[in-house]
């Protein structure tokens, strides 16, 4: 079974992460007239002819060190700095990167992977199957306390058979198992790694790590595919906003994960500055949840007339940037169903439906979200959309820390966000609405119980990829949809902006914040 | 106090004082009448105008609306009537609490003096905003009633310091040592002989501390902690405004000149009294 989807620590660290990142970066930075371009810029790092990338961010980065690295930024530059058996394309969609090709037994519990032939480390040392039996070892095992150990804790035994194949064995079939090994948890370490100095397997390579200041990484000479990028990438950690526009304007800085609130809407609205945005949506669902077994929730005509009352687009514009969700899963996932339409904002008719469900308004609703000032415009926007149709809100805004716990424990409703560890529908459902999940702390906060979607969600999980899995997941978002545990409201868009002469920046659906491919003029 | 007694220089009104008289007055009856005098409903979006960015000032939103198309002239009003019952409420536990601390020690000295002014440098050794900023967080809930609490259980001290020296030297008049020696009880001598002469500073002092508690409810609500969202604050109209001030500047402007304008009239009352009071002490 795969045990990252049970209530660990898991899901809730990328949800911690992903609400931080909503947090800070649709509010990013905005530079002045995108200005001279002065070919390379400062930061530590020079020399004639080569090219330095500047990325400045207020978050730190806390480990680089693969069995440890979860936080935006920590998993950020081990992606840069390594290899693993299976990427990602731009569409989320896996491809092979270090393996060639992989089958699955009939039982599909083993895997066997088979690894390209001239895969090298940055010292030259030829990367083996050995090198990712030790990898995962090291993040199963307790003494290590990896953050991504759940993941692995299926695995009951790697095999390293020779140098160019790995099998996996599990203790149930997993049919994410691809995805897992897909992880910056499961990239190639050699033996007695030191957790400050990995040695490369990727495009980059580390030069220095000073946690909490700086990060600098140089191109691993080894690397073919890192031609024509940026030769040297420098990290600045803890700069707050204001800082790190003033130091874009100066040139000192390259690029921005994204654009401070302050200058957000005037960059947004310069057809100058066009150029210097990158935006992407990711796999990221915002959502207004609801306690189901809490009044006036448990009434399933209340959640629907509460649904119409709510106006998606509004969302997306006080966000400033968002696609509208007319799905639960988010649209990397392969169980996505685009076709999807979820009704607009019907204020008459949701005010009937109330009528016909007998509501009448008793106590407040109370309405958990974050403290930070975006959270709270877009929470206030669903708080006067149920208003006007007669159902009373309370907000709630507490530290992040206090609203993780709180929405978990009980709450009335909460405004979330949630995103699946990797590309997976099973990954992103199953912790937030199989009743397995219910109780104080849990993911399955809206307290949803319904035995025909505990089923289908068990079913699509041992079920191989393909359309038999998906049309699964679907049927059980089908439902989802009918009942609203979770009303949809739209999806994450990222935001990256740089100086004129940085090219290739993206918004990856799967990695979001990404350090390669980025080039220079 | 008997105003036939006043002399005939003193009678001559100051126009600063009346402009910060009216000025007051007129805040406090725009607060009590919020209701009737704001336009739109201060939460509620009006559906009319697109929800993105904020719309300039219109003849049908005078100061235009927020990022979420609600009124802000509205919302300025009722914001009014927040702030003032805030800063009111705690200016009012602030000066009893001060007044309280300051008359004790300043009558019974000795021990009592010492015990209540150490709590008084103790209280004001904390820079006043990160009391505040630490109280309002870990409060359970955070409302107009617990806001005044924090507010005026921080703010107390310096009442307390004018207020121990005002009684130091009023303990030594004449006519308080006659009652002593009369066998007036102490409750007498504090209630008749005390606490009467203590009025003109008191309106000095609550004149001052409403512009500081005002300014610091203004301040908490700025840094996220006041009175939650929606209430319509001018701190969190402030904090608002932050994110467009490129694009919609005079957002900004609106509740930033509702609190200049409070602060300064209640400042003004204060400044004003005094001067009266000292010119009165002279003559």
């Amino acid at each position: 079974m795969s045990l990252r989807m049970h209530s660990g620590p898991f899901p809730l660290a990328p949800a911690l992460r992903a609400l931080l990142l909503a947090g800070i970066l649709p509010l990013a930075v905005g530079c002045g007239g995108g200005g001279e371009s002065t070919g390379s810029s400062a930061g530590g790092a020079g020399g004639s002819g080569e090219q330095v990338l500047t990325v400045a961010t207020a978050e730190v980065a806390s480990s680089v060190d693969p069995a440890m690295a979860f936080d935006t930024w920590s998993t950020a530059i081990v992606h840069a700095v390594t290899r693993r058996l299976v990427d990602y394309d731009q569409d989320a969609k896996l491809i092979p990167d270090l393996a060639e090709r992989w089958e699955t037994s009939s039982d599909g519990k083993t895997y066997t992977f088979h690894l390209k032939p001239d895969a090298k480390f940055a010292d030259g040392t030829p990367i083996e199957a050995k090198h990712f039996q030790s990898a995962i070892r090291r993040v199963q095992d307790p003494e290590t306390g990896s953050p991504g150990a759940d993941f692995y804790a299926g695995i009951s035994e790697v095999e390293a058979p020779d140098a160019r194949t790995l099998v996996v064995k599990l203790k149930a079939p997993d049919p994410t198992l691809p995805n897992v090994m897909g992880m910056t948890f499961a990239a190639p370490i050699q033996e007695n790694p030191d957790p400050m100095r990995p040695v490369s397997s990727g495009p980059y390579q580390l030069e220095t790590f000073e946690p909490g200041s700086q990060v600098v990484l140089k191109k691993n000479p080894n690397d073919t595919a890192a031609a024509g990028w940026v030769d040297r990438i420098v990290i600045q950690l803890k700069v707050e906003e204001p800082l790190q526009m003033t130091r874009l304007r100066n040139g000192e800085v390259d690029l921005l994960p994204g654009i401070p609130p302050a200058e957000y809407a005037r960059v947004m609205n310069d057809p100058s500055e066009k150029d210097n945005v990158a935006q992407g949506v990711v796999n990221q669902t915002w959502y207004f949840g609801v306690n189901v077994t809490h009044a006036p929730w448990d009434n399933p005509r209340v959640r629907e007339a509460a649904f119409l009352a709510l106006n998606r687009a509004n969302q997306v514009s006080v966000a400033g940037a968002g696609q509208v969700a007319n799905a639960i899963l988010p649209p990397y996932v392969p169980a996505y169903d685009a076709s999807r339409k979820l009704p607009d904002q019907n204020v008459a008719r949701a005010k009937q439906l109330l009528q016909e469900a007998g509501y009448t308004p008793g106590k407040k609703s109370v309405m958990w979200l974050s403290n930070s000032a975006v959270y709270q415009r877009r929470a206030e926007l669903i708080q006067s959309d149920l208003a006007a149709i007669g159902i009373p809100v309370e907000l709630r805004p507490v530290t992040f820390s206090e609203y993780r716990k709180g929405y978990r424990n009980d709450a009335d409703c909460w405004y979330g966000g949630w995103y699946p560890d990797f590309p997976d529908a099973g990954n992103f459902l199953e912790p937030v609405f199989h009743s397995r999940n219910i109780g104080p702390g849990k993911n399955n906060a809206a307290h949803y119980r319904n035995p025909q979607v505990d089923t289908l969600l068990e079913k699509a999980r041992i079920t191989p990829p393909g359309d038999e899995r998906i049309a699964l997941y679907r049927q059980a978002e089908d439902i989802l949809l009918k009942d609203l545990p979770w009303m949809p409201l739209y999806y994450e868009m990222e935001t990256r902006y740089f100086r004129d002469n940085v090219e290739g920046v993206v918004v990856h659906p799967v990695w979001r914040q990404m350090l390669t491919g980025i080039r220079k003029q | 106090m008997d105003g036939s007694e006043v002399g005939p220089e003193r009678k001559r009104r100051s126009p600063l004082l009346v402009f910060g008289l009216l000025l007051a007055v007129g805040l406090i009856l725009t607060g009590v009448f919020a209701p009737w005098l704001a336009p739109y409903d201060p939460l509620q979006p009006d559906p009319r105008v697109p929800v993105g960015l904020p719309a300039p000032p219109s003849s049908q939103h005078l100061l235009g609306t927020d990022s979420r198309a609600r009124d802000v002239l509205s919302r300025l009003i009722h914001g009014a009537r927040l702030s003032l019952s805030v800063g009111l409420g705690a200016m009012v536990l602030a000066v009893g609490l001060g007044t309280l601390v300051g008359v004790l020690a300043g009558y019974f000295r000795g021990s009592v003096d010492v015990l209540l002014m150490r709590l008084t440098d103790v209280v004001m050794a904390f820079p006043a905003i990160l009391l505040a900023l630490a109280a309002a967080t870990v409060l359970p809930q955070r409302n107009a009633w617990t806001l005044i609490l924090v507010i005026g259980l921080i703010s107390w001290t310096a009442a307390a310091r004018i207020f121990r020296s005002e009684t130091l030297s009023l303990r030594e008049r004449v006519y308080v040592e006659a009652a002593r020696s009369m066998g007036a009880s102490h409750g007498r001598i504090l209630a008749r002989h005390i606490l009467p002469h203590l009025l003109p500073t008191l309106l000095v002092v609550a004149s001052l501390s409403t512009a500081a508690t005002i300014l610091m409810d203004a301040g908490l609500s700025f840094l996220n902690v006041g009175v939650p969202a929606p209430a319509p604050t001018w701190g969190s109209m402030l904090l608002d405004a932050q994110q467009y001030y490129s694009v919609a500047p005079w957002l900004a402007v609106w509740p930033g000149l509702a609190v200049l304008l409070t602060v300064a009239s209640f400042n003004l009352i204060a400044f004003e009294l005094r001067r009266r009071e000292s010119r009165g002490a002279k003559g």
